[in-house]
């Protein structure tokens, strides 16, 4: 008898949980506020910075291209909505409250000088770290730390003035000097080494009180681009990253908007607010809002963003265009923050290699790839618009030209090229006229790029021309076999939203001594150049472009490269990768911060947050 | 007793040295460097890879750097991350207690689902309870656990908000939100458990309600219950205790799968991020350590057989 009841009970039970699961909506406890507005409390009387302190314009090389930016590459339809507007300034901006936030990973350390970063550390680290430059709204550099930077009359020197009164979290002052030992710590990180390779900075000495001279090997009118990110970009206080290094990754010191309040690696990361903060927000409100935000990696897709539908967290962030997919499925009482950047999916050839060295396999390969099969595969169809370049629809660099010329899917066209290659007796992979070709196409184990990589697979396949081979291998393997040129196609992941040098330079420099020796470039070489790709006219075209600061003959210069790889199909893309930050819908501000200068920043690219200011409104 | 333990530490250090030169080779044997993970995908000099490398003890031989890190170890000292300079045995000091948790509360709520389940199996065989039970088990079995989690992650995260389906707070700093977050992975974790407990449970029972002494027992008029518990249940559990000790050694590096998803901080969910990052002394680290508890578990559980049994004890 006790043993029926004890039956029935569990059913019950059982039946209650799942009815009240059926029937039970979804928690919308947000994070709140408190009642302290904007107006009311500033926590600090440091009015250094007003919103009238702005980078000195007429040397800011952004400012004076010819043609605006933001005007050039508003085309995108149907894709995400990338467009950065001003918050409405009827929602009352309050302060307090606190946040918490979903990333995809964890930031490998809090050593801006060391670490390579991507979106969740920029998360992290844009709270922590102030950058000399930021990009603005239509893609520009203006100065966030420097009040302005300058260079002389070749790009070869650049001066860069600071912004007076800015402190570090342990009260030490912001100074010329301070950089300058900045560098010296920089060059010792493995990150911080190679991209002041990368950018070719020789010196970094102090020339005043707030002034900087940055000597370079050779000229480059991007040069500020460098100070717009990690590792260059932020800055640290140098002392205590020199004296302890792995200390300062637990208990980093910055100028940023928040300060370290707790490291938990793999847990938490808790930033609260710096009272002495420098900024303020047009309005003159001082930054930043909120008192804390705590990130928290939580690497499964579908966790993270039930994570968020469940109250869990009050923010997420994601380049999975399936989670966008499912985000916008669920999207009452959130807001979705998207972007579509110039982060283009694909893969490419190692171009060394045969049949890869020969322009009809590359092409025909190019001509088979159904880019909207593929992008439905990536869980993008309606969120990811096809690639064409290294820049989206949405980038002032995109060139309508390139777009036009890089091969469309045209699978009889595809299989006319292969066949050409195939039939020649030759045929520079040394087979027998009339063998298939051989591709061996590499990625890591992600389900979703598996199974865009299966749609490559039938497609080529099918053509009946091609043995395609898949191989898969984790993210650093799969690095390292493209640094080391282990398989012949990988899929990949090209350029991102900065000015394009940073890509382009060592992308397209020679991949070898003997084919830099042969370019008459001795010591040229770069092993990043991933499809080992060496077109002489479009590696000029790319210097070219770092010793101009027009815009228009720079977009000239980088679409003919362009035009170069859509001839010569080094890669084949996919679709670019869309990215989404999605918050409860009482997390204001994430799409509207701005630049010291009043001007609005870029938002939100690729997901990563500017958290200074941001409010929380539950009412 | 002594000859027994010493025999035991003799096998521990002999596993420990077999593990710790095998984890070492495998892991250096796997495609892939750290120091492409460090440098990332930027432009980078044979100058600047041999100074990572060089930095990070990475061009010295295989041998040497296993000797040195054997020496180190010895001396308890477990090296320090290659992506963050974060010391191996704060790491691990960290997480143990994570893992452990999350373990010990997945066995102690299987074991307690486990025995009456078994003992009624054993009890009512072939009998409409002994076949429900049976089935009920074999479903727990079937499901891996971290379907059976996201399952719990829709009803009771994201359907009726009563649980945390991550955002880990440490037993520290509050029992109640511990617990709170605890519970759904530990429930996932114990439904297995559970599953294969109960089966060992049910078929030690049905063996031992035929010994002569259990039937001796009933004619001499005990109650049933007296005979289960008394007579039946202790000789029973000796296959209990082996596999409790098993599998709790197994879950503090088989967690890795249910860390993840629910973003635990334990020592699967470094373990996962260590490997992807190739930080071969973290991957060290938390292998030695897995490897040395799960020994010195069984290690503790074979002595222990011989409090629980007595005849193991005078053989």
């Amino acid at each position: 008898m006790r043993q029926r009841q004890l039956f029935k009970l569990l059913a019950l039970l059982l039946v209650f949980a799942l009815g009240a699961a059926a029937c039970g909506g979804d928690d919308d406890d947000s994070s709140d506020g408190d009642d302290t507005t904007a107006g009311d409390d500033t926590g600090s009387d440091d009015d250094s910075s007003d919103g009238d302190d702005t980078t000195d314009e007429g040397d800011d090389p952004a400012e004076e291209t010819d043609d605006d930016p933001a005007e050039e590459g508003d085309v995108a339809e149907g894709d995400v909505d990338t467009e950065v507007t001003e918050e409405d300034p009827a929602i009352e901006r309050l302060y307090g409250g606190d946040i918490s936030v979903g990333l995809e990973a964890e930031a490998l350390s809090l050593r801006p000088w060391d670490d390579t970063c991507s979106a969740p550390c920029y998360n992290i680290l844009t709270t922590l770290f102030d950058k000399l430059i930021e990009q603005d709204a239509t893609g520009a550099y203006q100065g966030w730390l420097a009040e302005s930077i300058a260079p002389n009359e070749d790009f070869s020197v650049w001066t860069l003035v600071l912004r007076d009164g800015v402190t570090f979290h342990d009260g030490s002052p912001l100074t010329a000097q301070t950089i300058a030992d900045m560098f010296l710590v920089q060059l010792t990180g493995a990150a911080g080494g190679s991209n002041a390779l990368a950018a070719g900075i020789t010196d970094v000495t102090a020339t005043g009180d707030l002034d900087v001279t940055y000597t370079l090997s050779s000229p480059s009118s991007a040069f500020p681009a460098f100070l717009s990110r990690a590792p260059l970009g932020m800055v640290f206080e140098p002392g205590s990253a020199a004296a302890d290094p792995a200390a300062f990754g637990d208990a980093p010191i910055g100028t940023g908007p928040f300060a370290i309040d707790k490291r938990d690696i793999d847990n938490e990361t808790v930033v609260v607010r710096n009272d002495n903060y420098w900024a303020s927000d047009p309005d003159g409100n001082q930054l930043p809002f909120v008192d804390s935000i705590t990130f928290r990696p939580i690497p499964d897709e579908g966790n993270r963003l039930d994570a968020l539908l469940s109250g869990t967290v009050d923010a997420f962030e994601t380049s999975r265009q399936n989670t966008v997919r499912d985000a916008r499925a669920n999207s009452d009482g959130l807001t979705l923050y998207e972007h579509q950047g110039s982060v283009a999916s694909g893969g490419f050839f190692n171009t060394l290699v045969p049949p890869f060295d020969d322009v009809r396999v590359r092409q025909g390969l190019n001509q088979l790839n159904d880019q909207d099969t593929v992008i439905e595969a990536l869980g993008g169809t309606g969120i990811s618009l096809p690639g064409s370049q290294f820049f989206s629809p949405d980038s002032p660099w995109f060139s309508e030209a390139v777009a036009a010329a890089y091969p469309q899917f045209d699978f009889n066209a595809g299989k006319a090229l292969l066949q050409e290659y195939i039939d020649d007796p030759g045929r520079s992979d040394a087979k027998t006229t009339g063998d298939k070709v051989d591709v061996e196409l590499s990625c890591p184990p992600d389900p979703t790029l598996t199974a865009a990589m299966q749609v490559l697979e039938q497609v080529w396949s099918a053509s009946e021309l091609v043995n395609v081979t898949l191989t898969s291998f984790d993210q650093a393997t799969h690095i390292g076999m493209g640094l080391s040129d282990a398989t012949n196609a990988h899929c990949w992941r090209f350029s991102d939203d900065n000015d394009p040098s940073i890509t382009f330079n060592a992308g397209f420099a020679p991949p070898t001594e003997e084919i830099a020796a042969a370019a008459g470039l001795p010591g040229v070489v770069s092993v990043v150049n991933w499809a080992n790709w060496f077109n002489a006219d479009a590696f000029a075209a790319v210097n070219a472009a770092t010793q101009t600061d027009d815009f228009a003959e720079r977009k000239a210069l980088y679409e003919k490269v362009g035009l170069l790889m859509a001839a010569e199909a080094p890669v084949w893309y996919s679709g670019y990768t869309a990215t989404m930050i999605a918050t409860e819908d009482s997390v204001f501000g994430l799409n509207s911060w701005h630049m010291p200068s009043g001007d609005l920043g870029a938002g939100h690219p690729n997901a990563e947050g500017r958290w200074a200011e941001v409010w929380v409104n539950a009412g | 007793m002594g000859k027994v333990i010493l025999h035991r530490l003799m096998r521990l250090l002999a596993t420990l040295f077999a593990v710790t030169f095998l984890t070492f080779s495998m892991v250096s044997l796997l495609p892939g460097d750290p120091v492409d993970v460090i440098l990332g995908q930027v432009e980078r000099t044979p100058e600047l890879e041999e100074r990572v490398r060089s930095d990070l003890g990475l061009d010295r031989p295989f041998l040497a750097r296993y000797a040195s890190w054997l020496g180190d170890s010895l001396q308890g000292d477990l090296g320090e991350s290659y992506i963050n300079g974060q010391e191996v045995n704060q790491l691990i000091k960290d997480r143990v207690p994570v893992t452990a948790q999350l373990a010990f509360m997945a066995i102690v709520m299987a074991v307690v689902a486990a025995v009456p389940i078994g003992v009624l199996g054993a009890y009512k065989q072939g009998k409409w309870q002994d076949t429900v039970s049976s089935a009920a088990v074999q479903v727990a079995l079937s499901i891996p656990n971290f379907i059976t989690a996201i399952f719990f992650v829709w009803i009771f995260s994201v359907k009726l908000g009563w649980l945390p389906n991550s955002n880990w707070v440490r037993l520290g700093d509050g029992l109640v939100e511990n617990l709170k977050r605890a519970i759904m992975p530990a429930t996932a974790l114990a439904l297995t458990q559970m599953a294969i407990f109960s089966r060992l449970v049910r078929a030690d029972m049905i063996a031992t309600l035929q010994e002569n002494y259990v039937l001796a027992a009933r004619a001499k008029g005990l109650s049933n219950r007296y005979i289960l518990m008394r007579h039946a249940l202790r000789p029973s559990s000796l296959s209990l205790m082996t596999i409790i000790g098993i599998n709790f050694g197994a879950l503090l590096g088989g967690t890795v799968i249910i860390e993840t998803l629910f973003a635990i901080p334990g020592l699967g969910f470094g373990l996962i991020n260590a490997i992807s990052r190739r930080d071969i002394l973290v991957i060290q680290g938390i292998t030695v350590f897995v490897a040395t508890v799960y020994v010195v578990i069984n290690t503790v559980v074979d002595l222990l057989y011989t409090v629980i049994d007595p005849r193991i004890r005078r053989s």
